[in-house]
């Protein structure tokens, strides 16, 4: 395969990051004392470390790769649900909706606030679907990184599983032993390793093609649509509806982000981070988006396309980029991909710990045994990974499997912490009402998608409609779940 | 819309720019507050 990756001198700036980011990690973990300082890292974070280790959480190579492909396929129309998740982090940090009475309560997760309005069951229950929709979420992260390494490296496509397991063992050393403390140290340091390669790599690309022809093959390829997502229905309504719900409910409750809520120093400090970070979302959408359309001017231009438009981006950036800004690059890359694959491991583990694990620990495991079942759990869940990405096969775009994924738990856990914090009405039965309507809808599409006999009817059906109306059901379900049950009479 | 894109697209970069170079600084302060508070609380 075609690259212009030089192993003495991309490999020597890949392996000093390496190298500093594992040394950072590991030194941290000493100030680790007991569970609180190893998930939420004793609520000591302050701004702008928040920031650095929010955005580097959120963009990951999977991130990359997947927004690359948006853009490859629906040019600028493609950073509509960066667009979305901009504007809901703004509006939730400018406004502390649910945000700040969450971060009041003093929990670790979403479902410890549920257990005070809606009880154990409730709980146990948003604990399920929140690491049920989370792990098959972020199954196909490591396959994702996996890729884009073989193909930026040049390795033929049986360096996969190997690549796969490097990537999860160095993540996972650190992970282990640190928790949130190295999840943040080492995200500060792969947030400015990210930016720079990022910054690097779209100036250099922009002075080699210039804008106005990259826009050129932009419009000869896809005409208006490409620069419009509203424009003859291409990029979809129902998408654009999608992408505005899924953005307000993983700003509220995608545990990777409230985490960094549940971890500030107070409410305020919460608020502010969200509102710092939100900006950084049109970055994450519209830098891949653009590197998406330079692959596609690229290719138009000297051929070479690969067949599935998920691997646009690497194969682009391997032949496009010179060496040493390559490496550079590759370093960011990596970086983006450890940050996001520490923070997840930890975030879901922190659910499984918390939430799941609650009735049989009942908070009262000394300090010492609650840390190694919180590493256990960590090194379980690397394992899980490794499993599912090697085996499950992608279908469709990459960004449409997150948010169908994501929308399991999504869709429930946003309306029930929203009628939590703010309808008095709102109990148990309409919790659970939420809970099983919000997973059944997008795991039923998921299987439909994968069975030989529906698979017509769900690409017939598309992703986005069955998403919307999991949302919109779930609502009504919670709002009547509630209603049915009689209301306690206040004596 | 080419240069509308072309405006959005440059603000970005440039606010992109600006906020790497500002949590660069401050984020390894908070860093170091951090730990010293860490250090300082009780076992």
């Amino acid at each position: 395969m075609a690259t212009n990756f030089n192993w003495f001198l991309d490999g020597a700036i890949i392996l000093i990051y390496l190298i500093i980011t594992i040394t950072a990690g590991l030194m941290v973990r000493k100030y680790v004392k007991g569970v609180a300082d190893y998930l939420v890292a004793g609520r000591k974070v302050d701004v702008y470390l928040g920031i650095a280790s929010l955005a580097a959480t959120e963009f990951g190579i999977v991130t990359c790769m997947a927004n690359a492909e948006l853009g490859y396929k629906y040019g600028f129309a493609g950073t509509s649900p960066g667009i979305c998740l901009f504007f809901a982090m703004l509006v939730v940090g400018w406004t502390g909706f649910c945000i700040e009475p969450l971060r009041e309560r003093g929990v670790i997760t979403i479902p410890e606030y549920f257990e005070k309005r809606f009880g154990k069951r409730v709980r146990w229950a948003s604990g399920l679907v929140i690491v049920l929709g989370g792990l098959l979420n972020m199954g196909v992260f490591l396959r994702m990184g996996g890729d884009f390494l073989t193909t930026v490296f040049g390795l033929p496509p049986g360096y996969l599983e190997i690549m796969m397991t490097i990537i999860l063992l160095i993540v996972a050393i650190y992970t282990i032993l640190g928790g949130m403390l190295s999840v943040l140290v080492t995200d500060y340091l792969q947030f400015i390793v990210l930016s720079i390669g990022l910054l690097s790599a779209t100036i250099l690309i922009l002075w080699q093609f210039g804008w106005d022809p990259l826009v050129s093959t932009l419009s000869e390829k896809y005409g208006a649509r490409a620069f419009n997502p509203f424009h003859d229905d291409t990029y979809g309504i129902d998408r654009i509806a999608l992408d505005l719900l899924t953005g307000f409910a993983s700003i509220l409750t995608w545990q990777t982000m409230i985490v960094r809520v549940l971890s500030a120093k107070d409410a305020e400090t919460g608020k502010k981070i969200y509102k710092a970070t939100s900006p950084f979302f049109l970055v994450r959408f519209a830098v891949p988006a653009f590197l998406g359309i330079a692959a596609l001017h690229y290719f138009s231009s000297f051929g070479g396309a690969p067949s599935n438009a998920i691997m646009a981006l690497p194969t682009f950036l391997a032949v496009a980029i010179p060496s040493l800004l390559l490496g550079l690059l590759i370093a960011g890359m990596l970086a983006a991909d450890m940050s996001t694959n520490s923070s997840y491991m930890l975030a879901w583990s922190s659910v499984i710990y918390n939430d799941l694990l609650e009735p049989i620990h009942k908070n009262r495991w000394s300090e010492k045994k609650g840390l190694v079942t919180n590493r256990i759990l960590v090194a379980l869940i690397g394992a899980f990974l490794l499993v599912y990405g090697l085996w499950y096969p992608l279908k469709g775009d990459l960004w449409v499997y997150l948010q169908v994924t994501g929308t399991i738990y999504l869709a429930s856990m946003a309306t029930i912490l929203i009628a939590a914090c703010y309808w008095d009405r709102a109990n148990n039965w309409g919790a659970i009402a939420a809970i099983v309507t919000g997973a059944i809808i997008p795991i039923g599409f998921l299987i439909m998608q994968q069975l030989p006999a529906t698979s017509q009817i769900a690409q017939e059906l598309g992703p986005y409609k069955p998403s919307v109306l999991a949302f919109l059901v779930t609502a009504l379900a919670m709002v009547g779940g509630s209603l049915s049950k009689p209301a306690r009479i206040k004596t | 819309m080419k240069l509308f894109w072309f405006i959005v697209f440059m603000t970005i970069l440039v606010w992109y720019f600006f906020v790497t170079t500002i949590v660069a600084i401050k984020g390894f302060t908070n860093i170091k507050d951090m730990l010293h508070l860490l250090r300082q609380a009780p076992e």
